[in-house]
């Protein structure tokens, strides 16, 4: 089995069709995407422990501080060992951290909801987040950023699908033990989706595991594009000790901050901008309508921005992204409370430039560093993601809670935290522009 | 001083630097080498997989975009419908 999932035994026949990968690479991503749907089993794990919400959201706040610290960590070894058994590995603890969480709440442990799929789920988060990026970037190295937009999207719309189908999985346990739906589902319904749940993403996984090649020496497209002999051949801890390095890191912790900034605060802040204005009604239903027209903006981000970037260039489409964010966040600070439909086109644009970010950084540390530890420089750049998810709540819990509780507000309360993420916008932007090709002949030829 | 012109061209072109010089100052050989020479697990040589023929991956292509395109669109789907309420009240 070891052998069979070794990088040796996955390099792919020469005329193998590249189009195979991106589904390979689009079902772990899709799988792990399920982790930004978590909040559907909050209200059902907080009835069911008797806890308070906080440690509800410590489990999620885990598993992404884990998949952080995983990437950054394992990127070496996923590069080392290649996609599929990188993957393989990925499936097995993402299906284990959903049966330990299953355990945990089947004994009423809360422990071992933690452990399972904060911990152990985590580290899968993370290994599986970064394993397809380095084969897809190798394969695609006329596209890079399509390559990546194509997989880093499916964890965008991971969520789109883990959360009606988590729902529906409920009210199903549900109503085949009780004959009918509450509000909350019981502890005994989220116990069992958690159990299709882990098994449904191990066996996605290891489709996207057995299904990924890597290429060969001799494959066409690969021989064929001007870049494809590698422009360096930095490895992670070469890479870490270049500015570019740094300056990259605080980008995408910038363009991150601003994004996480508006998704953590979406459904009260449309409720909150609207509140007592003349023929608006923002119910908690419609403000759930207004995330559903998030998540599809930044999931559609991802995939057109990071498209974008290989005609625009890595660098300008990141000035792109953080110029137009300033000037997006400065507008939905001024006149985003005129009316919804401008309010919400804003705040899709600014989803849309987040998930972008997210997506064109793979291709831009290809375009830097060459495709050597694409992974595993990636892997390490990710902290700032965990930095930023700290961050970005950080800021704007702070602001607001100066004025009330987030959900009974006005938007003046939000106009100050909105020009802090102007300026957070504004350094980011310096921080690309300071991003210069790295000087290989002084690095590594002496 | 016709017949001298080809002789210093060929002079010009002796006066190029050794080849070694050549390779410090060009990006892409030394760095190739250095990546052979760093990763010896980057001998991507085709090893025993499954049938690569053109024509026979285009079912298997099908099916694996179909695999992961249908539960996305299924996702997008229940989204769009769940925003649609922002615009319907």
């Amino acid at each position: 089995m070891s052998g069979f999932l070794d990088r040796e035994r996955s390099i792919a026949q020469s005329g193998y069709n590249r189009w195979r990968i991106p589904p390979a690479a689009l079902a772990i991503h899709l799988s792990i995407g399920q982790v930004y749907a978590f909040s559907v089993f909050k209200r059902p794990l907080e009835a069911h422990f008797g806890t308070s919400p906080t440690p509800i959201a410590c489990i999620f706040s885990l598993a992404i501080v884990i998949l952080g610290l995983s990437a950054a960590f394992g990127g070496t070894w996923v590069e080392r060992q290649g996609p599929r058994k990188a993957m393989f590995v990925a499936a097995c603890l993402w299906g284990a951290g959903f049966m330990i969480g299953a355990l945990g709440i089947a004994t009423r442990e809360l422990w071992l909801l933690y452990l399972g799929y904060g911990f152990i789920g985590g580290m899968g988060l993370g290994i599986a987040y970064i394993s397809p990026v380095p084969t897809l970037i190798k394969w695609f190295p006329d596209r890079p950023g399509l390559a990546t937009g194509m997989a880093i999207m499916g964890f965008g719309g991971g969520a789109l699908i883990a959360s009606p189908v988590s729902i529906k999985l409920m009210q199903f346990f549900q109503q085949q033990q009780d004959g009918a739906v509450s509000a909350v589902s019981p502890g005994d319904a989220v116990m069992k989706t958690f159990l299709v749940l882990g098994a449904a993403y191990f066996a996605a996984m290891m489709f996207g595991a057995f299904t990924v090649r890597v290429p060969p020496s001799t494959q066409p497209s690969l021989a064929a594009h001007p870049d494809a002999a590698a422009p360096a051949a930095f490895s992670a801890a070469r890479a870490i000790r270049t500015p570019q390095f740094w300056m990259l890191w605080v980008t995408l912790f910038c363009n991150v901050t601003a994004g996480i900034g508006i998704l953590e605060q979406a459904a009260p802040m449309i409720q909150d901008f609207f509140r007592g204005a003349p023929r608006v009604n923002v119910s908690a239903v419609v403000a759930g309508g207004f995330v559903g027209v998030l998540s599809i903006c930044n999931m559609a981000g991802r995939f057109v921005w990071s498209g974008a970037s290989d005609v625009l260039g890595r660098k300008r489409v990141y000035s792109m992204y953080l110029g137009l964010g300033i000037v997006l966040y400065a507008l939905l600070a001024l006149v985003g409370a005129h009316s919804t439909v401008i309010f919400v086109i804003l705040a899709g644009a600014i989803l849309s430039l987040y998930g972008g970010g997210f997506a064109t950084i793979p291709a831009y540390i290809r375009d830097l560093y060459g495709p050597f530890q694409v992974g595993a420089i990636h892997g390490r750049l990710l902290t700032a993601w965990s930095a930023a998810g700290v961050a970005g709540p950080l800021i704007v819990n702070a602001i607001l809670q100066r004025h009330g509780k987030p959900g009974a507000l006005t938007a003046e309360a939000y106009r100050p935290a909105f020009l802090v993420m102007v300026g957070v916008l504004a350094v980011g932007f310096a921080a690309n522009w300071l991003v210069h090709p790295v000087r290989i002949e002084r690095e590594v030829v002496k | 001083m016709n017949s001298e012109a080809p002789v210093e061209s060929r002079l010009r072109q002796s006066r190029r630097p050794p080849v070694e010089s050549q390779l410090r100052q060009s990006r892409r050989p030394p760095v190739a080498l250095i990546v052979i020479a760093r990763n010896p697990h980057r001998t991507e040589t085709p090893a025993r997989t499954t049938s690569t023929h053109p024509r026979g991956q285009i079912p298997q292509l099908i099916v694996a975009w179909l695999l992961v395109g249908i539960p996305l669109a299924y996702g997008i789907y229940e989204t769009l419908l769940r925003a649609a309420k922002l615009f319907t009240g």
